[in-house]
């Protein structure tokens, strides 16, 4: 079966990203196929690669690249819910004059589009929210 | 290509203004109409909220976005399901709630009660919750 994964809530505040991650890694695991998780609302900030979680709890941001390296997983950032949350790829950081940009390189930055596009290509989606 | 369509049911269930799910939602629906399926929004516990008549956020320094609701037949989402429990249980009847005239001039917004509303959900291929 092929999943479809929306992550709703930031990482470390909410268990939503930690309870897709675990869904997603079953799910591959069990022979199906994860196409797309795509993070909106403030679910973008799992992109940011300047989280530093202290050594002996996970690392969300970094389980999400290693999942989706593994098993080719799609994940994508909400271009209008990460900009104005200060997610930044090295695009937005010029265009915008920031001097940093913050966006792990495995996260695409997408149109929320992109998530309804792959609601009609998988055949379950599931939403992991507060 | 019409039996090809997914029917897309957009679940609201939270208050407009306080979170940004509500504002956040609306964006997935009018760019989710791009690829033309068969859309139904529905507006369920404070959710129902978001189509109250005469909402003045700008004390907030938030915009009113309940007029995009205006737009969505616009957009062929040509029913907004009012759960009428969760009217009612606000305090509220139809006549508080704005309306969104079709090309036709028929109402969009319709009151469902929550039986009806669970088997339309049955009948869903995929249901996304705000």
């Amino acid at each position: 079966m092929k999943f479809n994964i929306l992550v709703n809530e930031g990482p470390y505040t909410h268990q939503a990203s930690d309870s897709a991650y675990q869904f997603a890694k079953a799910a591959v695991n069990a022979g199906h196929e994860v196409i797309r998780v795509f993070f909106y609302h403030d679910g973008v900030y799992n992109a940011n690669r300047l989280s530093a979680p202290s050594v002996d709890d996970r690392d969300v941001v970094n389980q999400w690249v290693r999942l989706a390296d593994e098993h080719e997983i799609d994940l994508a950032v909400c271009v209008t819910a990460s900009l104005k949350r200060g997610i930044l790829s090295d695009q937005s950081a010029l265009r915008y004059g920031k001097n940093v940009d913050n966006i792990e390189k495995k996260f695409q930055v997408a149109g929320v589009g992109y998530f309804v596009e792959g609601s009609i290509i998988a055949d379950r989606t599931i939403v992991f929210g507060d | 290509m019409d039996s090809l369509k997914k029917r897309i049911m957009y679940v609201n269930r939270r208050a407009p203004y306080g979170t940004v799910y509500a504002l956040e939602a609306l964006d997935v629906i009018l760019a989710g109409a791009v690829f033309e399926q068969e859309v139904s929004v529905v507006f369920l516990d404070d959710g129902v909220y978001q189509l109250r008549r005469g909402q003045n956020p700008s004390v907030l320094n938030m915009k009113d976005f309940s007029k995009t609701f205006g737009a969505l037949p616009d957009f062929d989402v040509m029913y907004l399901y009012v759960e009428e429990e969760s009217l009612v249980q606000r305090g509220m009847t139809a006549r508080d709630l704005i309306e969104v005239p079709r090309e036709d001039d028929t109402d969009a917004v319709t009151l469902i009660s929550s039986t009806d509303l669970s088997s339309l959900m049955d009948q869903q291929d995929v249901v996304l919750q705000f």
